[in-house]
C-alpha cells in the first residue's frame, strides 16, 4: 500500500519537552533527545514509568511543541507543516481511546481517511474504501467491522486504533504502549502486526514496557531515564545487544535482572529477579 | 434512517398545525390552514392566526430548533452529555447582554448580537475555567459548577442594572423575558433572528465532520489531521450564536438544549449530519408541545414557557446526573 519511493526519515535533534503551568515557565521533563527513524525499522522506547516516554512520543506526534530542538521530516521542521500534511504522512495511536459509545470498528477506521479527504465532506472515493478494507484485514478485523468498539476485547480495540492509523497511510506509525492492558496473545498479535508494517517500510516508533518484547522486534531501543532532579534523557540508544546490557538496566530500572537464552525459541529472555539494594 | 426522518418531519408538521388550532378560540384544521394562505373565513381568524398564532408559532419552532442545535454542538465540543446552553451559563451571559440593550433602548434588531456578544463571553469565561490545567480535555464537574457560578452573577448583575438605572415598566418588561415565553413575538421581532439563526445551522451542517473527528478527543483528532483550536472556537461559535438568539427571542428557556439531543440520539443515534438535523427538529418539536401546554393547559391565562421546560427538564437533568455520575468520575 504505501511504497516509499523517496527516502523519509523522522528526525529529534536536541529536543526538550514539557508542559506549560500556568503562567510558569515550561519546565523539561524530557531533554537532549536525538534520534533518527527511518521506514522499516522499528524503534522501541524504554524506560522506567514517569521517565517521560509518552511526553517524547507526544513530541513527535507533533501533539506537544518542543521547547528547545527541532524535529523533523525530511529537513523540514514538523511545526512548519501544515497539521494535514503531517497526519499524511505521521500517524499516531494513542494508548486507550475514549470513543462515542456506538461507534463502530468501520466509522472509527474511516475516520483515517480524514487527512486525504475535504474540510467539510466524509464521502469516501473507491480509493479511500480499499484502503479501510485493507487496513481492517491487515488488522484482523474484516469481520468485526459492523461492532461496536465498546463490545471489542483489549486487544481487538488496540487492533482498531491502529486499523486507523493505517487508513491515513502514513509513512511512520507512533504508538503509546500498545501492548499496555493486553494479556500474552494480544500482546503477541501487536507484535505481529508490527513486524509486517515494517516488512510494508512503515517507520514505527513505539513504547514497550517488556523487554523481552522490545529485543524480539526492535532495531533500535532507546532507553530513556533520568537522575533525578535534573530531566529524563536517552541514557542509551542503539540495537538491542547494544542496549539491553545488564549494567544498564540495572542502573535504570534499579532492578536484578537474570539473562537467559532459551535454546528452544533462540531468544534471550530478561527476567527482573529482585529490586536493587 | 431515512423513514425515521421523514416520519419525524411529518411529526414536526402535525405538531405546527395542532398548535394553530387549539388555543382559546379553537379552529378547524382546514380553516387554519386556509386563513395561513390568505383565505381565512373571517377576519377574526384572520387575525387569531396569522397575527397572532403563526409568529408564535414559528418563534417557538426557531428557538427549539436553535437551543436543540446549539446543546448538540456544546455535548459534542465538551465530550459531555450534560452539556447545555442553559447549564453552562452560556445563556445567562446572552441574557445580561440582552439586558444591557435593553438598558441602552437600543434597536431590537441589535439584541441578538448584543446577546451574541454576552454569550461568547460566557462561554470563554466557562471553557477556560473547565479545562483547568489540564492540557486536554473538560472537566465535567467544573463546566457545570462553572455555569451555575456564572448564572448566579450573570442574575444579580441584571437585576443590579435594572434597580439601578431601570424604570420600574422596565425591570418588569424584562423579568416577564426572563422567565421565557414566546408570546406576542411579532414578524419584525422574529426574522432579524431567523437570519442569526440561519447562520449558525449552516455553520453547524459544515462542521459535522470535525464533529465527528472531536468526539475522538483533542489529541486523536488532531493526529488525524483537524487544526483542534480553529475547528472548536468555529462550533463553538455557531453553539453561542444559535443560543444567544434564542434567548434573544425568548428569554432564558432551559434544558431544551439538554433534553433535544438525548432524545433524538435515542431515536435516531449519531454521528452525520441527519442526525444533527433530527436533534434540531425533536428540539423544535419540544418547545411547540410546551408551548401547546403553556397557552391550553389553564384556559385565559397562560405559563412562562421557561416554567415548563424546567418542569420537564429538570428532573431529566437529574436523571441523567445520577444514572452517568459513574462515567462523570471516571473521567
Amino acid at each position: 500500500m504505501t511504497s516509499v519511493s523517496e527516502r523519509k526519515i523522522l528526525k529529534a535533534e536536541q529536543v526538550g519537552l514539557g508542559y506549560a503551568n500556568k503562567g510558569k515557565v515550561a519546565t523539561n521533563i524530557i531533554e537532549h533527545i536525538n534520534l533518527v527513524l527511518e521506514p522499516g525499522e522499528v524503534l522501541a522506547i524504554q524506560g522506567p514509568n514517569g521517565s517521560g516516554k509518552s511526553t517524547l512520543m507526544k513530541g513527535l506526534a507533533r501533539q506537544l511543541k518542543p521547547s528547545a530542538g527541532t524535529i523533523s521530516l525530511d529537513g523540514q521542521n514538523i511545526w512548519n507543516m501544515s497539521i494535514v500534511d503531517f497526519a499524511r504522512q505521521v500517524a499516531y495511536v494513542p494508548q486507550s481511546l475514549e470513543t462515542p459509545h456506538d461507534m463502530t470498528v468501520n466509522e472509527l477506521v474511516r475516520l483515517g481517511r480524514n487527512p486525504h479527504q475535504s474540510w467539510w465532506s466524509n464521502q469516501l472515493s473507491k480509493a479511500d474504501i480499499a484502503t479501510i478494507d485493507s487496513a481492517l484485514e491487515r488488522c484482523g478485523l474484516t469481520r468485526l467491522g459492523t461492532k461496536k468498539l465498546n463490545e471489542l476485547s483489549g486487544g481487538e480495540k488496540q487492533r482498531a486504533l491502529i486499523a486507523m492509523a493505517l487508513a491515513q497511510e502514513p509513512h511512520f506509525i507512533l504508538m503509546d504502549e500498545p501492548t499496555a492492558n493486553l494479556d500474552f496473545r494480544y500482546q503477541l498479535e501487536v507484535i505481529a502486526i508490527i513486524k509486517e508494517l515494517k516488512e510494508q517500510k512503515i517507520g514505527i516508533a513505539t513504547i514497550l514496557h517488556d523487554l523481552n518484547l522490545s529485543a524480539r522486534i526492535a532495531d533500535q531501543i532507546a532507553l530513556v531515564s533520568s537522575v533525578v532532579p535534573s530531566p529524563s534523557t536517552i541514557v542509551a540508544i542503539g540495537t538491542p545487544q547494544e542496549v539491553l546490557k545488564e549494567d544498564l538496566l540495572r542502573a535504570v530500572f534499579d532492578v536484578e535482572l537474570a539473562f537467559v537464552h532459551d535454546e528452544k525459541s533462540n531468544l534471550d529472555l530478561y527476567v527482573p529477579i529482585s529490586i536493587s539494594k | 434512517m431515512f423513514v425515521k426522518f421523514i416520519a419525524l418531519i411529518l411529526f414536526t408538521l402535525l405538531i405546527m398545525l395542532i398548535n394553530l388550532c387549539l388555543g382559546d378560540l379553537t379552529v378547524a384544521p382546514i380553516e387554519a390552514l386556509k386563513a395561513v394562505f390568505g383565505q381565512a373565513g373571517s377576519s377574526e381568524i384572520h387575525d387569531v392566526i396569522v397575527g397572532i398564532r403563526l409568529p408564535r408559532l414559528l418563534t417557538a419552532f426557531v428557538v427549539g430548533l436553535a437551543l436543540a442545535t446549539s446543546g448538540y454542538l456544546l455535548q459534542a465540543l465538551s465530550r459531555n452529555d450534560l452539556a447545555d446552553p442553559y447549564l453552562t451559563g452560556v445563556s445567562s451571559g446572552a441574557a445580561v447582554g440582552v439586558a444591557c440593550a435593553m438598558l441602552c433602548k437600543l434597536d431590537f434588531q441589535t439584541i441578538p448580537f448584543f446577546a451574541f456578544i454576552g454569550g461568547i463571553t460566557a462561554s470563554f469565561f466557562v471553557a477556560s475555567i473547565a479545562r483547568g490545567s489540564g492540557q486536554y480535555g473538560v472537566s465535567v464537574a467544573k463546566l457545570l459548577l462553572a455555569g451555575i457560578a456564572l448564572s448566579s452573577v450573570a442574575g444579580a448583575l441584571i437585576t443590579l442594572a435594572m434597580s439601578t438605572f431601570g424604570t420600574q415598566l422596565m425591570a418588569q418588561g424584562l423579568y416577564l423575558w426572563i422567565l421565557g415565553g414566546i408570546s406576542g413575538r411579532n414578524w419584525q421581532e422574529l426574522i432579524p433572528t431567523v437570519s442569526y439563526v440561519a447562520v449558525g445551522l449552516i455553520v453547524a451542517l459544515a462542521a459535522a465532520k470535525q464533529l465527528n473527528l472531536l468526539a475522538l478527543g483533542e489529541e486523536t483528532a488532531s493526529s488525524l489531521g483537524l487544526n483542534v483550536g480553529r475547528s472548536q472556537l468555529i462550533i463553538l461559535s455557531a453553539a453561542v450564536l444559535l443560543a444567544s438568539s434564542a434567548v434573544a427571542l425568548s428569554g432564558m428557556v432551559g434544558f431544551v438544549g439538554l433534553v433535544a439531543p438525548h432524545l433524538s440520539r435515542r431515536l435516531f443515534g449519531r454521528g452525520a449530519r441527519l442526525q444533527l438535523v433530527c436533534s434540531g427538529l425533536t428540539g423544535a418539536i419540544l418547545v411547540l408541545f410546551s408551548d401547546l401546554l403553556a397557552r391550553t393547559l389553564s384556559p385565559g391565562q397562560e405559563l412562562p414557557l421557561g416554567t415548563l421546560m424546567a418542569l420537564i427538564g429538570g428532573p431529566f437533568f437529574i436523571y441523567l446526573l445520577s444514572y452517568s455520575l459513574d462515567q462523570v468520575h471516571s473521567q
